[in-house]
């Protein structure tokens, strides 16, 4: 599932391509990286990922993504995420 | 004067109770892996000669919880108990610790920061400046490796030192223009209205829309203008995400800090525990690897444990039986004192102590898991099978905490935030078999099986397992209907054990097992004693005495799983108490019934039953009603009387029926 969004608009830093791809976590592939953009799981699992790091703009790089939970990098951090959860991160492609 | 307190917060797995046994000289449960601690627990240390007290708390990410355990460590912080809180910090994943850490100071909080695991920082060449660390946070910052407690007698004094100074701190974070607008409008109506928190944390906290500080605050107070406030704010304002622009700002505050103060390599380094990673959690090596873990942890116990090292233990008892029974008769001592310690002492309560080398080494194998990081990753590979049976990955690691003892599994359901997964893992826990029933199983494959141990027991558990899953499953097509919770891991660097905390983990489970033994056990085995020998007029030991009698009326009950005589049923009874008086019992009857002198309880039981019917009792007590502690920490847990006697019984039913169909068609198939 790949969402086409307008420009990046003044107020964030999405800037560096013109044109900001969405993607959900779960599209991208192992070595893949992108910038969280938004989540929208629910108010428990949304805070949870905000805390352990998942907040607007944070760099998460794919580790594995085969069966299973999704496993990412994120601050220097392995964390796994069931793949229901990871639908839900939507992130700018990079 | 009250006795000064520190508490210890910090994100999961970033080494609090390492630390606090460190700084206290406890020995408390350590483990790497997210959820070890579930509970406060308190310990004390001098220092120049004053005593301190120290919190140890579970592990949080923010100061938003969801769990009961997070919710301990939540409400201590809110309590404002410490007089300072000591914040270990994981050195190599800074940003994410840091987020607490802001919110820390958001409080006002006194706080002294450890900067702990800075040996592994060291290994991934990471630097820090801790000058400019400490200038940014507005607190003192000591490095420490708590593992090997360096660096703790600096942090004690830092802690110290602190307590001194207890005045608020500015607040040093910078909310979007929006957002501190909205605060300082909130701030005003918050302040002088005798709220237990300050006004401008609560303000913060009411803008995020923390529902737990927000049902504090109006708990509270009975100023509608303030009640009244905080619910027009969220209606009027229930499309903005202030939350998010709030946690965005800790996070820039965070990554300002980290980007001014740590370095890292260009490159990152590519660590063992990646190249680890690729293949214990490898799409198809990772269940059977863990079943392969699992098996070599069965062989060693058995290899070492009985093989190995049980002849000693048992040679010991029985010559400690055999110099304690000489004393007795050389002073003249009564012949019931001389059957009691013979018989219900050395053959029921020694019978047990003869299995200390065997549990020891499956408690050393586990705790050697428990601190490599593994436990993250078995729940990693079981998530996706757990999903299909109703529970998640998280459930798992609770399951292999029960191989050890179900009580503490049980607890470490806390760590879930859905009801349902939570209960329904508290319900299927005790059919992961217990370190208290390897002593029972080990008389019976000692008695049947004696080339296959590792074997027999490696299917054991794998039975409870499969179980456990199907009941989950039930239970969530009936009780406990809906989806499991999402699934948020954090797969921790691999670690060689230390010595120090394995043999500690060890110790925690082994003492216990003994002190059980000398209690529980101890009265259990002489209860038993007393109705077997009485009444007077009947043959001790006999189907005539009261515990004879009590038997036989239990005889019809086990009659279809083959167990034939009342001592089987009567030991079965003898283990709701506690599991390893089962072998205590039979141990006790057999020794008093042969009469004869070193009559081997593994004999006796060869005489009583069968291959079949051995294998029928061992999965009767795999399965039946858990032990009395674990009924009553699922009380506790649950807060009602209902559910620790709905597991008391539909456990005792199902391990009947497994009981039954095991002996049924291995009569069927042929075998005896
Ligand atoms: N390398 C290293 N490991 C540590 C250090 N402190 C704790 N650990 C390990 O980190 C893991 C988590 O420790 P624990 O105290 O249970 O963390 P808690 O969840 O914060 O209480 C355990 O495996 C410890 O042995 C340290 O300073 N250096
Ligand atoms: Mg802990």
């Amino acid at each position: 599932m790949i969402i086409q969004l307008k420009l990046g608009t003044a107020n964030n830093d999405y800037g560096e391509g013109l044109m900001m791809v969405q993607v959900s976590l779960t599209n991208l592939q192992k070595g893949e990286r992108g910038k969280v953009s938004a989540i929208d799981a629910g108010k428990h699992a949304t805070k949870r990922l905000y805390e352990i790091g998942f907040n607007t703009s944070a760099h998460v790089t794919v580790i594995k993504n085969d069966a299973g939970p999704v496993v990412v990098s994120i601050n220097g951090n392995k964390v796994a995420l069931g793949r229901g959860l990871a639908h839900k991160v939507m992130l700018a492609k990079e | 004067m009250k006795t000064k307190r520190i508490a210890l917060v910090g994100n999961p797995n970033s080494g609090k109770t390492t630390l606090f046994n460190a700084i206290t000289g406890s020995n408390q449960h350590v483990g790497n892996w997210p959820g070890v601690t579930v509970e406060k627990k308190e310990g004390s240390f001098t220092y120049k000669g004053a005593s301190y007290d120290v919190v140890d708390l579970p592990g949080i990410y923010s100061l938003g919880a969801f769990s009961e355990d997070e919710i301990v460590s939540m409400e201590y912080i809110l309590s404002d108990d410490a007089d300072v809180i000591i914040n270990v910090i994981d050195a190599s994943n800074i940003e994410r610790n840091l987020y607490l850490t802001t919110q820390l100071l958001e409080m006002g909080k006194n706080v002294v920061i450890a900067l702990n695991m800075v040996d592994e920082a060291e290994r991934r060449q990471i630097t820090f400046d801790l000058d400019a660390m400490a200038k940014g946070l507005l607190c003192p910052v000591v490095p420490t490796v708590a593992s090997r407690s360096n660096g703790t007698e600096l942090i004690i004094k830092e802690a110290i030192g602190a307590m001194g100074k207890r005045t608020r701190r500015e607040n040093p974070l910078t909310y979007s223009e929006n957002v501190a607008h909205h605060l300082g409008h909130m701030e005003e109506l918050l302040t002088g209205k005798g709220l237990p928190y300050p006004p401008r944390w609560a303000a913060i906290k009411v803008i995020e829309g923390d529902s737990h500080v927000i049902a504090r605050l109006e708990a509270s107070t009975d100023d509608e203008e303030v009640k009244r406030g905080i619910k027009e704010f969220h209606r009027f304002h229930s499309s903005d995400n202030f939350e998010l622009e709030i946690v965005d700002s800790r996070y820039a505050f965070a990554h300002r800090i980290a980007e001014q103060t740590v370095k890292r390599p260009q490159v990152e380094v590519v660590t063992l525990t990646d190249k680890i990673d690729k293949i214990l959690i490898n799409k198809y090596l990772g269940i059977p690897i863990f079943a392969l873990i699992m098996l070599a942890v069965f062989q060693l116990t058995f290899a070492i444990g009985e093989d190995l090292l049980g002849g000693y233990a048992a040679t010991l008892v029985d010559g400690f039986g055999l110099w304690l029974e000489r004393l007795l008769s050389w002073a003249n001592a009564p012949q019931f004192l001389i059957s009691f310690m013979i018989d219900g002492v050395i053959n029921g309560v020694g019978a047990v102590v003869e299995f200390v080398p065997l549990i020891t080494v499956m408690y050393l194998l586990l705790s050697f898991l428990e601190d490599s990081g593994y436990m993250a990753r078995a729940a990693y590979v079981w998530d996706n099978l757990m999903r299909r049976f109703g529970m998640q990955g998280k459930a798992f690691i609770s399951m292999i905490i029960g191989f050890g003892c179900t009580v503490p599994a049980i607890m470490s359901a806390r760590t879930m935030d859905n009801k349902k997964d939570r209960m329904v893992t508290m319900l299927v826990a005790p059919f992961m078999s217990c370190g208290a029933k390897l002593p029972i199983y080990s008389v019976f494959i000692a008695a049947f099986f004696p080339s296959h141990g590792g074997l027999v027991l490696f299917s054991l558990y794998a039975f409870g397992i499969i179980l456990g899953l199907l009941m989950g499953k039930l239970f969530n097509k009936t009780l406990f209907k809906g989806e499991s919770s999402y699934f948020i891991m954090e797969l921790p660097p691999y670690r060689i054990p230390s010595a120090k905390s394995v043999v500690r983990n060890m110790w925690l489970n082994v003492s216990d097992f003994i002190k059980r033994a000398g209690t529980i056990i101890f009265v259990v085995v002489t209860v038993m004693w007393l109705l077997a020998v009485l009444p007077k007029a009947a043959i001790p030991y006999s189907q005539a005495s009261y515990l004879g009698r009590l038997g036989t009326l239990l005889i019809p009950v086990f009659r279809h799983a083959g167990f034939g005589t009342w001592q089987e049923s009567v030991a079965l009874f003898a283990g709701i108490p506690a599991k390893e008086a089962v072998v205590g019992t039979l141990g006790m009857l057999y020794a008093g019934q042969y009469m004869e002198e070193g009559a081997m309880l593994v004999t006796a039981v060869q005489q009583h039953f069968t291959a079949l019917t051995a294998l029928a009792y061992m999965v009767m007590v795999l399965l039946y009603t858990p032990c009395i502690a674990t009924l009553s920490t699922v009380g506790k847990e649950t807060k009602s009387l209902r559910w620790p006697m709905a597991m008391a019984l539909y456990t005792f039913v199902i391990g009947w029926v497994a009981a039954v169909m095991v002996f049924q068609i291995g009569s069927l198939l042929g075998f005896a």
